[in-house]
């Protein structure tokens, strides 16, 4: 694959810019470019090519100088960044520096960033999952916030085509609140699982456990393999980067589909200030970027924006874009720009440890454990009446210990160094994944003072998990201990660390899609309501939050925005 | 990066300013210093001796090395002073200083020259008195607020990851399989034999 195109047009105008190259950033730039668009990416963070950019990609332990651990001075310098837990010596180069990227917390707020090209693509957990109109009709049946201006029917068609591209394995299940999708074939469960998975449908009236649903090649299609990507060789060191290309990224997949088409350009270091509104035609022109490196402002124009930054760095950018005709921010007629900030709340479930299976062992790192869909609150039977919403759980090592158990466990000597050499005995634990509430008042804005060194305001972020989630994570424990009991579990023990609201790096919410202007900021196909040339793809444009992974939806919805975007410009709409 | 260039990178360490370890070692009179054969980036000798000492225990040569014949002291001594905070330095040094104190209540003489057996049942007495790590999964702890790590629980996790991460283990006694390919989600334990190294 050659590396992707950095050469910017003399005059800097383009037909369409894309702010960010992550998840959303890089559909956006992959079909703007496929529709014939000349297109610009201005990228915050530094340049990673796919492959020749993952320097740990494929060391041993040994081969780490701090054998994965992380210094202290990095330790400094990534201090939010370290409260996800997924921060380690091999990974550390794809999580932003906090001190070079500051915000203020009236609230705690984990809020855990890649600024490179590829964005959090390159670390994301990879689950995929089809939202349905439980998620897209809650808010009208439960009467909150407001209703969302799509629903199933209008996502469906393009959940099918990005999954085609994206890669896609898993089971079909045939449940409604969980559409099937386009799937390759599943990860095989392991003793442990395939146990618990039947004593699960056993014991809870046919419950159903699948394995996880991932962005991770078991089957390339020639899609795949035209673009370098292979299969998944089970090395599960992922968030180095995958020198395979087996699991998707905007740097092993849309980048370079966007770079083979000859309209791709990509400018690293560009940290986009605001969005340029011009009064007269009442749309935006361009926007105005500085350089991370030389701090020189550059304008750059084109005909639509769209805006990927990530849900709070769009934000970010939206309020810090202030016109006459835009004073607290573009698009802010409605006052809720920066508000009903939402997350998934997790870190909280149960474990156990299995006597059995001692004869028994797996080959190979699968990147992928159980996954249990919601089943509560999907109709008046599955009723609970502390809560609205539901859960589902991500099964975590399901399989055997390692060495690591001797840390914890009584022992030294000889025999205790020999018993280390082999595998210990089956666990699992049983991770849920809220779903958080779109609260008005969970919010972010700018700081009236405090900017980070080039200058932009910084957010100020006061938002938190409330009554609905507490009550919520409480049957998240009950439930799982029960499932592992019953499922003949040892030693079953609930945990909770909740963290701060962000650290499911799941952040939805702040410019909401609506039908009305007046309470929301953006329409039914994420463009703005009052600057028709603007488009918000990523998480920021989310009105509830399904307790489901969002990605794949954030693609879904920008591949379909761009396609209603280009027929638009071709009508001379724009 | 190997592990020469590992050892590489440890000697530029050489020579910088006074680690809080040989800080507090000027307060120790009359005492010999020990002989190594490689110069600790944070320890004293003496301590870096202890250290050894201890590790050895923990993890001790048979048919298969110890944790001194890998290196495990060395490392030790580098993640104590590349990963911790001035203060838990300064804390890990003088409790290593106390467990030399209560070796010598319980047995009339320093660690270093009780017998095997002495020396096994004082760490065991020590690993159960000490805190145990809170759980985690996916690197996350799965308790809000947990207790800080003890000293003998940091020392036996830094021993067991400096030995079961190492080279020697990792390519030689446990499963070495970099790059597996294919997912096989059961078999036979016989088949495999030692755990993988992951």
């Amino acid at each position: 694959m050659p590396n992707l195109n950095v050469k910017i047009n003399k005059d800097n105008t383009y037909d369409a810019i894309v702010i960010g190259s992550g998840m959303s950033g890089g559909w956006a730039a992959k079909e703007l470019c496929e529709k014939g668009l000349k297109t610009l990416v201005l990228e915050k963070g530094r340049m990673v090519n796919h492959v020749e950019d993952y320097p740990t990609m494929m060391l041993d332990h040994w081969e780490l100088e701090h054998r994965g651990g992380l210094s202290y001075e990095d330790q400094q310098k990534q201090h939010i960044q370290i409260r996800s837990g997924f921060v380690g010596e091999s990974t550390k180069h794809f999580f932003t520096n906090d001190v070079d990227n500051p915000y203020q917390e009236k609230q705690r707020f984990d809020w855990i960033r890649g600024n490179h090209v590829g964005g959090r693509s390159l670390t994301w957990g990879k689950h995929v999952y089809r939202w349905s109109d439980l998620d897209f009709e809650a808010n009208a049946k439960d009467g909150i916030a407001i209703d969302w201006p799509i629903r199933y029917k209008d996502l469906a068609p393009w959940y099918s085509y990005v999954e085609k591209f994206v890669g896609v394995s898993g089971e079909k299940l045939g449940l409604d609140h969980l559409p099937d999708g386009e799937f390759l074939p599943p990860f095989e469960l392991n003793c442990l699982e395939k146990h618990f998975k039947t004593e699960v449908a056993k014991k809870f009236n046919g419950r159903p456990v699948t394995t996880g649903r991932v962005a991770h090649l078991t089957e390339p299609q020639p899609q795949h393999l035209a673009l370098g990507r292979g299969k998944c060789q089970n090395r599960n060191r992922c968030s180095r980067g995958c020198p395979f290309g087996a699991y998707f990224s905007s740097n092993s997949a849309t980048l370079p589909a966007a770079n083979n088409t000859g309209n791709f350009s990509i400018r690293p270091n560009s940290i986009v200030h605001s969005i340029i509104y011009d009064e007269k035609t009442q749309r935006a022109t361009g926007v105005r970027v500085i350089d991370s490196e030389t701090k020189e402002e550059i304008i750059f124009k084109a005909k639509i924006i769209f805006s990927c930054a990530s849900t709070l760095a769009t934000t970010q950018i939206l309020l810090n874009s202030k016109s006459s005709r835009f004073p607290n921010g573009m698009g802010n007629d409605s006052g809720e720009l920066g508000h009903n900030l939402m997350d998934h709340h997790y870190r909280t479930g149960a474990m156990g440890s299995y006597d059995g299976f001692e004869d028994q062992y797996y080959k190979g790192r699968k990147p992928t454990g159980l996954f249990i869909p919601r089943y509560v609150n999907l109709n008046d039977a599955s009723k609970n009446p502390n809560f609205i919403r539901g859960y589902d759980y991500q099964g975590a090592g399901g399989g055997r210990g390692n060495w690591g158990r001797g840390v914890s466990e009584e022992g030294v000597g000889a025999a205790f160094k020999e018993s280390l050499f082999k595998p210990g005995g089956w666990g699992m634990a049983l991770m849920g994944f809220g779903e958080v509430l779109p609260y008005h008042d969970n919010m972010v804005s700018l700081d009236s003072e405090k900017t980070d060194k080039w200058g932009i305001p910084q957010l100020v972020f006061d938002a938190g998990l409330k009554e609905n989630e507490m009550k919520m994570r409480e049957q998240i424990r009950i439930d799982a201990a029960e499932m592992l009991e019953n499922a003949g579990f040892k030693n079953v023990k609930t945990f909770d660390n909740a963290g701060g609201l962000g650290v499911g790096v799941h952040e939805m919410g702040t410019a909401r899609m609506g039908k009305d202007p007046k309470t929301s900021v953006l329409n039914g196909n994420n463009q703005i309501h009052t600057v028709p040339n603007v488009f918000v793809t990523d998480g920021a444009c989310m009105t509830s939050a399904s307790c489901v992974n969002p990605s794949i939806t954030y693609m879904a919805l920008t591949a379909r925005a761009v396609d209603f975007a280009v027929n638009e410009l071709n009508r001379k709409n724009l | 990066m190997n592990r020469r260039e590992v050892l590489k990178n440890t000697s530029l360490f050489l020579g910088y300013s006074l680690s809080a370890g040989a800080l507090s070692e000027l307060f120790i009179a009359c005492q010999k210093e020990a002989q190594l054969n490689w110069k600790p980036v944070f320890l004293s000798n003496n301590q870096a001796n202890l250290i050894a000492e201890i590790t050895e225990t923990i993890l001790p040569k048979t048919e298969t090395p110890g944790a001194k014949e890998l290196g495990v002291p060395q490392f030790i001594d580098k993640m104590l002073k590349d990963m911790l905070s001035e203060e838990d330095q300064k804390a890990f040094v003088k409790d290593l200083e106390k467990f030399d104190e209560s070796c010598e209540e319980a047995y009339k003489k320093p660690f270093i020259e009780c017998t095997q057996a002495e020396r096994e049942a004082f760490l065991l007495k020590a690993d159960k008195e000490a805190g145990k790590l809170p759980p985690s999964a996916w690197g996350i702890t799965l308790v809000a607020k947990p207790d800080p790590i003890s000293f003998f629980r940091r020392l036996k996790s830094l021993t067991l990851l400096g030995y079961y991460t190492s080279e020697k283990v990792g390519k030689e006694i446990l499963s070495y399989d970099p790059i597996p390919g294919e997912f096989i989600a059961c078999m036979p334990l016989d088949k495999v034999g030692n755990a993988w190294n992951e």
